[in-house]
């Protein structure tokens, strides 16, 4: 699920940077240190939604016998974070015999064999490799950028990454087909 | 001689309720923040500037909302974040409706299990705003 969610980032400041904008730096430090960054708690962050003049920068603190200033910043930004029981439309990235793995934006998602369909049966011979059934009137395949709908039924969440795994066996899931 | 497997004690914190979706539980990180839509998303980032692009995450995500972003400008996401708002839907329920974009009610209650609790009418409603808003964007 994507957020709007308000977090905070302290940031040191080299007394070179002492200036009259030092707020266009803060913001730039800001934008480099947490756009594009996971953290087990608050999800994946994409991007800052916060300009130089919506920030709230508080008072900078000088650490004592260093020099550098010290600044806590407060921004709002948009995050992603995967539940469990959650159901998400991603694009298949890779196909073996193990499962399969999907992209949902820059969550991996893996699908083990044993949670697709046993009607879908893996085909190494094929060109990409491939999960088919031989149905003519149902036919499906899940192959390299194909769009599938999965439920999530587990997640682990470590310091720096998501990994996730889940299910096309439920209802309503699997290759979403149309649109 | 017996093994004995080393005993391992590991203090716990106070016992956190698990996240899980299907009982709308998201932690207490995220359950007073705004839930957005895949469509709302895709319009945010369409006013991020360019500098702030150069990342594999942005990117990744970029190309997800647009490939399914159901709803694609301004007024329609608003004006159906503002239809769905009527049927006292949790946060996540609303945004996962708009996600997701069911055409059955058995479709529904089955990708948010915790739609189960209210009646078919009131489900088909929902479905109902949905499509028309959708028809009526172009």
């Amino acid at each position: 699920m994507f957020f709007i969610k308000k977090l905070h980032h302290t940031i040191q400041l080299h007394p070179a940077f002492f200036t009259q904008n030092f707020e266009t730096y803060l913001t730039e430090k800001l934008y480099k240190d947490v756009e594009g960054t996971c953290t087990g708690r608050f999800g994946y962050v994409i991007a800052v939604l916060d300009t130089n003049e919506t920030l709230e920068i508080s008072q900078g603190k000088v650490i004592p016998s260093v020099g550098l200033a010290e600044f806590e910043v407060a921004y709002r930004a948009i995050v992603f974070k995967p539940f469990k029981g959650e159901v998400v439309d991603g694009v298949v990235s890779q196909v073996n015999k193990m499962g399969f793995f999907a992209d949902v934006g820059p969550l991996q998602i893996f699908v083990s064999s044993h949670l697709i369909p046993q009607d879908l049966k893996f085909d190494p011979a094929k060109n990409p490799p491939c999960y088919a059934n031989n149905s003519e009137d149902s036919y499906a395949v899940i192959e390299k950028g194909t769009h599938v709908r999965i439920k999530i039924v587990g997640t682990r969440f470590d310091a720096t990454d998501i990994f996730a795994i889940g299910t096309i066996k439920d209802d309503f899931c699997g290759v979403v087909t149309g649109s | 001689m017996s093994h004995h497997a080393p005993i391992i004690h590991r203090s716990r914190k106070a016992p956190q309720e698990e996240e899980d979706a299907a009982k709308l539980k998201f932690g207490e990180d995220f359950e007073d923040e705004e839930f957005l839509f895949i469509s709302e998303v895709a319009l945010l980032l369409e006013k991020i500037p360019d500098s702030q692009k150069n990342n594999t995450v942005y990117k990744k995500t970029e190309e997800l909302v647009n490939t399914f972003t159901r709803f694609h400008n301004d007024e329609s996401v608003r004006e159906l974040r503002k239809t769905l708002m009527r049927h006292k839907l949790h946060k996540y329920e609303l945004a996962q409706l708009a996600n997701l974009v069911c055409e059955e009610i058995d479709e529904a209650k089955s990708l948010i299990p915790s739609l189960a609790k209210r009646s078919d009418e009131e489900i088909r409603a929902m479905l109902d705003d949905i499509s028309a808003l959708k028809k009526y964007q172009s």
